[in-house]
């Protein structure tokens, strides 16, 4: 027994990545023969998924950073024809700021796979098998070492997603998918170009060698440049951010809740590479400027369209925009202040809150897009105008979302007021402004969910009585709600044991820049 | 800069808000045993509204609530709309003058 477990501890890192994309292959092939299969095979993937990753995470807590390759250099090589003998390999890498977004996509996805058993009642053959496809892409961006690996794992997810939006909502979904797809290849080969220029330059794809290696030229600089835009686009930043509110509102609200999970994959990926790659060889203050720039109209502006909404999942996705703004603020004052004594002062703290907030974000996020699903699912529409009084008929929906609200909110003692207000502290400290804009945007924020709250639960009885909403919808719901009061309540808790290991582990650039070394 | 509140316990106690909701909900709980629970239930609880019955057209909705606050902005928002404008070409347009200004920013700097 003990064998297994130490077995299955060493293969984690890439056992996290392998098995959701397995039980993909799987799901597909069995839902030829029963299509009843497919849920008890995503469930069991994202289970163990699961598992792997607390197992990784005991090794990333006690041990610091965690590397593997899935095939070692001198076993695996490519011969040229002109005789070149290249290593192949998948090299693979964790530490606490990677095990952090692991977590964050191991736990939205068992709940969004739970939220689905009763939720999905048709296309279960493709959105099983490409749900998987798509947790494996995610894992595999937050996991990977190498910057091709990177591209590609961002690829997987894209498609897959991509797929996601095609399958549901005939009417609108083809128009949405399509949109989805351009940018995403727009933005994947300015990602793609990039790396082609630091691999001519270095000769590697490493990313802790290139770390090392990077001199900081003008073609280093262009590299910068597109990888920046291409994670700054995949991670819905304003104006880059058109596709959200297509791709998050044209899929099953379980799609959508895992949606943000991939966003914030892209932002890990973006601060990976501000931070890990490039470190302080960059120009931090204009670099981390640039980044608050993004945040702030990042907020701003996704609240005040959210404000306008009248379709709920599009007004949410506006509201993961402008809560994307939050993380790019407090990690761009961060990095502004980035090896200067502001930094133990209060850019530190603004990461935290950075760090901390997309942790909750997907918490209270994924929630809220759960509970619209739940809405769709009881009253048969989204849209604001025609829905009112379900609270008569759904008073544990109107809880959670009520729950959802307050977070994002930023209300106590819910999670979302715990890393508001690491972020408002330490932002006040940089730029006073900046914090009353971010200060504003809560308040806005609040205003447009008071709109939702009214629209959708209050008011006269509805005339038809919504369906009742099944147990297994109820359940992703009530942990999701759970965890945005236990995470508000214990926030101190919660920052020593995830945040702050995830935020050394993201500015100490000697230490990841240290690992070319393999387990 | 050490925080206000999550570090060192002074201003953030959860202990303290929980307790603090306890008293709250039973505060509540012994209001509630005092109201008068003698009422017709489905009539006297519904809202009354001159004596007529509640229409659905009396339940404002929801794009019409902040009526005032989106007239203000109404410049502001003929702006965003016509960014939002649901056209993959601009989706493009927008990602690579992101790109570009970045780049100048990036080369120049």
């Amino acid at each position: 027994m003990n064998e297994w477990v130490s077995f299955l501890s060493v293969n984690a890192l890439w056992l996290i990545i392998v098995v959701p994309l397995m039980g993909a292959f799987l799901a597909g092939a069995a839902s030829k023969l029963n299509k009843k299969w497919c849920f008890p095979i995503a469930l069991f993937s994202v289970l163990f998924s699961f598992i792997f990753v607390m197992l990784l995470a005991q090794q990333v807590w006690a041990g610091g950073i965690v590397a593997n390759t899935v095939e070692h250099v001198s076993q695996t090589t490519l011969t040229l024809p002109s005789g070149s003998v290249l290593p192949i390999r998948i090299f693979l890498l964790a530490d606490g700021m990677s095990i952090l977004m692991a977590f964050i996509g191991s736990l939205i996805s068992v709940l969004a796979v739970i939220y689905s058993f009763q939720f999905i009642k048709s296309q279960e053959t493709f959105y099983y098998p490409l749900f998987l496809v798509m947790i494996s892409g995610m894992y595999g961006m937050v996991l990977t070492g190498d910057l091709f690996n990177l591209f590609v794992f961002l690829e997987i997810s894209s498609i897959s997603a991509t797929g996601l939006v095609m399958t549901f909502n005939r009417k609108r979904s083809p128009d949405s998918a399509f949109k989805l797809i351009t940018v995403s290849t727009i933005a994947a080969m300015m990602i793609l170009v990039a790396i082609g220029i630091l691999y001519s330059q270095y000769n590697a794809l490493n990313m802790s060698f290139l770390a090392q290696a990077i001199q900081w030229t003008l073609l280093d600089k262009i590299a910068l440049c597109l990888l920046f835009t291409g994670f700054a686009m995949k991670a819905g930043s304003v104006p880059m951010h058109f596709w959200v509110p297509d791709a998050y509102g044209d899929t099953p609200a379980s799609v959508s809740a895992f949606f943000v999970v991939l966003s914030q994959a892209s932002l890990y990926a973006l601060f990976r590479i501000c931070f890990s790659l490039f470190g302080l060889s960059i120009n931090n203050v204009t670099v981390g400027w640039i980044i608050i720039i993004l945040g702030v109209l990042s907020m701003f502006i996704g609240v005040m369209m959210a404000l306008v909404q009248k379709d709920i999942k599009r007004l949410m996705a506006f509201h993961a925009i402008s809560q994307t703004g939050y993380m790019l603020l407090g990690v761009g004052v961060g990095l502004a202040v980035l090896g200067t004594p502001a930094f133990v002062e209060f850019g530190s703290m603004a990461m935290q809150g950075s760090i901390f907030h997309m942790l909750n974000h997907s918490i209270y996020k994924g929630l809220l897009f759960l509970t619209a699903g739940a809405v769709f699912y009881a009253a048969g529409t989204r849209d604001l105008r025609e829905l009112r009084g379900l609270g008569h008929y759904m008073p544990l929906t109107t809880i959670f979302f009520m729950v959802g609200a307050f977070a994002i909110t930023g209300l106590p003692p819910f999670n979302g007021f715990a890393s508001k207000l690491l972020i408002y502290e330490s932002v006040y400290a940089f730029n006073p402004v900046l914090s009353a804009i971010a200060l504003l945007v809560s308040i806005l924020t609040l205003a447009s969910f008071m709109k939702v709250f009214y629209a959708a639960f209050l008011g006269p009885k509805p005339k038809k009585k919504p369906k009742p909403i099944p147990h297994t919808m109820l359940f992703a719901m009530l942990v999701l709600s759970l965890l945005c009061v236990v995470f508000g309540l214990f926030p101190g808790i919660i920052l020593d044991a995830l945040i702050k290991p995830a935020v050394e582990a993201l500015v100490s650039a000697v230490s990841y820049s240290g690992v070319f070394t393999f387990v | 800069m050490s925080s206000l509140f999550i570090f060192e316990g002074t201003l953030w106690n959860p202990t303290l808000f929980i307790a603090l909701f306890a008293g709250i909900l039973t505060l509540l709980w012994m209001f509630n045993k005092l109201w008068n629970h003698s009422y017709n239930k489905g009539q006297q609880e519904e809202p009354f509204i001159s004596g007529n019955a509640e229409l659905e057209e009396m339940h404002p909705k929801a794009p019409s609530i902040y009526w005032g606050f989106f007239e203000a902005f109404k410049g502001f928002y003929s702006k965003m709309h016509e960014m939002h404008s649901n056209a993959v070409n601009d989706y493009v347009f927008w990602f690579l003058l992101t790109l570009v200004i970045i780049l100048l920013i990036g080369v120049i700097i």
